[in-house]
């Protein structure tokens, strides 16, 4: 299984692949872009300038890094829709990216999918997580758009993705699936909370709305029932919580069901963390020969030494898995 | 204008419908959990026919486990039916029927979050433009949507306005009144609510339903509207229905009451 790693900086690609990654994905959203549409309307689904190249300059140069270690570089143009006046910017953008060196377009729109053919562009095709991909009839549906890869939403317990891999080998797609970092509380592409603070200035990840603190009340009959005064506690569950999440428990799975890419999250990141999530997953794949439970100890291990916290339903991508 | 009642179960159908709407939406918007059974399915469009009402199935985004229950619904509606779709593996069957498709407020990207409507003057004005359009006001989307034979497109009631104008295109739209939807999730925080010894255990896991009893209002000081956490879904309110000849103007010929969301059975 590859280990895809974000990039948002030119030097990261060299150390990160060096690590162990085996593909990058990033973002660009250039001065032109933000002048006329501003982050708000970002042309990917990070509204986030730390999480983003600025200019084709850099792409090129950490296109250049990676494959100096046969790792290619995914541009990733996922935002839900492109507006009309978008599209012409967005195809550019997309002319330039692949000029820079990078080998595979990374989407969500279908009507982008359409553009991007008719342009003729020759470049490999992925359906991000923003377009949620749950069943083997939205796999279909995507083939036909000649899509090679599906990122698969966050939101699947590993049993849906065996079953979904199985259809996707039938298909001929490859797939991809988060295992660590920004485990949403909501379904990336069913969500249109803006990732904005107070005042609507752009802030870092760990702020989204759907972290915020919020004052619950339970509203409706059952509030009463037995348990009924732990429901507005529970849905506080998500308050202030890190975005230091894992799915590390399921790789012995991914492995069997024959999943292609690992995705770590966390365009923003620090290049530190980057670089210890790369060499974490790169020593849990070392260990994918162990019997499932010492495996499963040891990921609970690797968990708790990169992040000083025992594992948790609030961190785990597959409870079923990890945790039950 | 067309106003339809969106109900999930017989008896919110049965307590709620009047002569006032002339259709009802019938079924899940946003959980396959709560996909009703054949045997509903057929007493809704009964109900329907009793009541002289035109009936759609409201289907949801789904894994194989709902779309297996949704095929099997699919052959108990008729031609003149509707079925509301909100997945692309949903249309992508669907199309397979002869009953009318309609691409739900789901599958219609939008910028819904509430907190758009206070950057008004502080943002450029194509930027907030931008903000009130729909995936629907692509000329490549309706494409999209022409070749699976969807007739009708369906809105939110966003702060920030409609952008988006059907006029003079082949869709009819719709507008839901007054529970706009925001996100949703599979890691469901009302499942299994009741009971203490869930009440940290969050994840994707078999439920009995808790959403029916009761909902979570959210509120901070950094959103002007309440939150309204119901079942799987988020949701704000939002009680302002533009004028009728703004919502003819834009294409918009039916009106969508999904009140029910609110009232815990």
């Amino acid at each position: 299984m590859k280990i895809l790693s974000p990039l948002s900086k030119p030097f990261e690609a060299g150390p990160l692949a060096e690590a162990g990654a085996t593909e990058f994905y990033c973002g660009i959203v250039t001065k032109e872009w933000e002048d006329k549409f501003s982050y708000i309307a970002s042309s990917n689904l990070r509204h986030d300038k730390v999480a983003n190249f600025s200019s084709f300059k850099d792409l090129s140069l950490a296109v250049e890094a990676g494959s100096e270690h046969n790792v290619p570089v995914f541009c990733v143009f996922n935002a839900h829709f492109y507006s009309e006046k978008q599209m012409a910017l967005v195809l550019n953008h997309v002319g330039q990216a692949i000029d820079a060196g990078v080998s595979k377009i990374i989407v969500s729109d279908p009507v982008f999918i359409s553009m991007l053919k008719k342009q003729g562009f020759k470049t490999d095709i992925v359906l991000s997580t923003a377009n949620p991909v749950f069943n083997s009839a939205s796999l279909g549906f995507f083939k036909k758009f000649g899509i090679q890869r599906i990122v698969l939403p966050r939101h699947l317990t590993v049993k849906e993705i065996e079953g979904l891999a199985k259809s996707a080998k039938k298909l001929g797609l490859e797939l991809e699936a988060f295992v660590l970092n920004a485990l949403c509380p909501y379904i990336d592409g069913l969500c249109t909370l803006q990732h904005l603070g107070k005042n609507s200035d752009f802030v870092e990840a760990s702020e989204l709305a759907c972290r915020m603190p919020f004052k619950t009340t339970c509203s409706g009959k059952a509030c009463n029932e037995t348990g009924g005064n732990s429901s507005s506690l529970k849905a506080c569950v998500w308050q202030n919580t890190e975005t230091t999440s894992c799915g590390l428990c399921a790789l012995k799975s991914f492995e069997k069901a024959g999943i292609n890419s690992l995705k770590i999250a966390g365009r923003g990141n620090s290049f530190d963390k980057k670089l210890a999530d790369v060499k974490m997953i790169k020593h849990a794949l070392s260990l994918l020969d162990l019997p499932e439970e010492e495996f499963k100890s040891e990921m609970h291990g690797l968990f708790f030494k990169a992040n000083k916290q025992r594992c948790d339903f609030k961190y785990c991508y597959y409870p079923n898995k990890g945790l039950l | 204008m067309e106003k339809v009642l969106a109900v999930e179960n017989i008896s919110s159908l049965e307590r709620l419908f009047s002569k006032e709407f002339s259709r009802v939406y019938f079924g899940a918007e946003t959980c396959e959990q709560k996909i009703p059974s054949e045997v509903d399915v057929k007493k809704a469009i009964a109900f329907c026919k009793e009541n002289n009402a035109g009936f759609s199935l409201m289907t949801c985004f789904c894994t194989d486990f709902g779309l297996e229950k949704l095929q099997k619904l699919f052959p108990l509606l008729s031609e003149k039916d509707e079925l509301i779709t909100n997945d692309f593996g949903v249309l992508n069957e669907a199309s397979k029927y002869n009953f009318k498709l309609v691409v739900g407020r789901l599958l219609n990207r939008q910028f819904r979050d509430p907190r758009i409507s206070s950057f008004k003057g502080k943002f450029p004005e194509e930027m907030i433009n931008h903000l009130s359009l729909s995936q629907a006001s692509s000329p490549g989307f309706r494409v999209l949507l022409k070749g699976f034979n969807v007739s009708r497109v369906e809105f939110d009631n966003c702060l920030q306005g409609i952008g988006t104008s059907l006029k003079g295109t082949c869709f009819s739209g719709s507008i839901y009144s007054p529970i706009v939807f925001v996100a949703a999730t599979r890691m469901c925080l009302l499942a299994n609510s009741s009971k203490l010894s869930s009440f940290k255990k969050v994840g994707i896991f078999p439920c009995s339903k808790e959403c029916l009893g009761k909902s979570f209002r959210l509120d901070s000081k950094d959103f002007s509207k309440q939150l309204l956490l119901i079942g799987n879904g988020l949701f704000f309110e939002n009680k302002k229905l533009p004028s009728q000849k703004e919502l003819e103007q834009k294409g918009i010929d039916r009106v969508v009451t999904n009140t029910s969301l609110m009232q815990s059975e």
